[in-house]
């Protein structure tokens, strides 16, 4: 997204920080097949290729990641990702709680299962979670890495995993985190808040007793 | 870039959020909000474009002004909106008022 189309993103995401939904029109008419693709790709992850084939259903999702980003536009930093990315887990929650998760696993799930293995875990051997930016960022960055590997001892595959999407969540400015990643896990907010103060506390003792920990003892994470 | 996506479910999406206040109509308000968006403009701005003072913009935003009465051309550029449908559609509300 690039000049007029920039400014245009700007405007949209300013105006509807402030509460005028006039924008949400004008947002869904130039940028809704960037956010389409978005529900897309959440509706090929869940299985649910259904839905892609029903126009009405698409769009009416398409609406409902729009008005995602409308309640979340104040979150929103215009030199991050854009606004599509960066409500990516938002959005996939709110079309999650719109169609409900697939529960039939299909042969594709199964087969990709058995190339990954039995078990996911936040550990370097295993950081794929479907935490695309998260593993991205562990690959690229020492400090990320050496996380995922302490975060990886702290707690089980669940707990690891909403862990992260709440630390993540919550540093890309979503106003509920917990509800957001609550929805996606089956969990209550609290039970969200409760995991991400026990991850937390079993973080810092491990990195308290591990000196190759070292570099994470002022993660904000950790202290937050 | 912009989209085919039916921004006439995007207006009922808006009046029947609307209409769950004490809002007299709805759907001239959401319509009148939706034309505003097309035009990327704040509501000031957007009364000297089309030529209307800016309470009056303010009042069909503000579900004042019945559907049939929105200045026309407050409503001149409605592209991606079925006025028809949604005239429909704020029968049916108006239907449920005198109910």
């Amino acid at each position: 997204v690039k000049g007029r189309d920039r400014e245009v993103l700007e405007q949209c995401m300013e105006r509807m920080a402030a509460g005028d939904p006039a924008f949400l029109f004008t947002f869904a008419r130039h940028f809704a097949p960037h956010v389409a693709n978005v529900v897309r790709r959440h509706l090929v992850e869940m299985g649910r290729r259904d839905v892609l084939a029903d126009r009405d259903e698409l769009d009416a999702l398409v609406i409902d990641a729009c008005d995602v980003i409308y309640g979340r536009a104040g979150g929103w930093q215009s030199h991050g990702a854009l606004p599509w990315t960066w409500a990516d887990r938002a959005i996939r929650s709110e079309v999650a709680r719109a169609i409900g998760h697939r529960t039939v696993p299909s042969e594709a799930d199964d087969e990709r299962a058995s190339e990954r293995g039995p078990e996911c875990s936040l550990g370097r051997d295993g950081i794929d979670l479907g935490l695309d930016d998260f593993g991205a960022l562990a690959r690229r960055h020492p400090v990320v890495a050496l996380l995922a590997d302490a975060v990886a001892r702290a707690g089980s595959a669940r707990d690891q995993r909403v862990f992260v999407e709440y630390r993540l969540q919550k540093e890309l400015g979503d106003p509920s985190p917990s509800h957001v990643v609550g929805r996606e896990f089956g969990l209550t907010p609290a039970n969200v808040r409760q995991i991400d103060c026990r991850m937390r506390r079993k973080l810092a003792a491990i990195i308290a007793a591990t000196p190759g920990y070292a570099d994470l003892r002022d993660v904000r994470w950790i202290a937050a | 870039m912009t989209t085919d996506l039916d921004c006439t479910r995007l207006v009922e999406r808006l009046a029947a959020h609307l209409a769950t206040g004490s809002m007299r109509h709805p759907v001239a308000a959401a319509v009148a909000i939706a034309c505003r968006g097309n035009a990327a403009l704040d509501l000031r701005d957007f009364a000297i474009a089309v030529g209307v003072d800016v309470p009056s913009v303010a009042a069909c935003e503000a579900g004042d002004v019945a559907f049939g009465d929105l200045p026309a051309p407050l409503v001149a550029d409605h592209e991606g909106l079925d006025l028809l449908a949604l005239a429909d559609l704020d029968a049916f509300y108006a239907s449920g008022r005198n109910a």
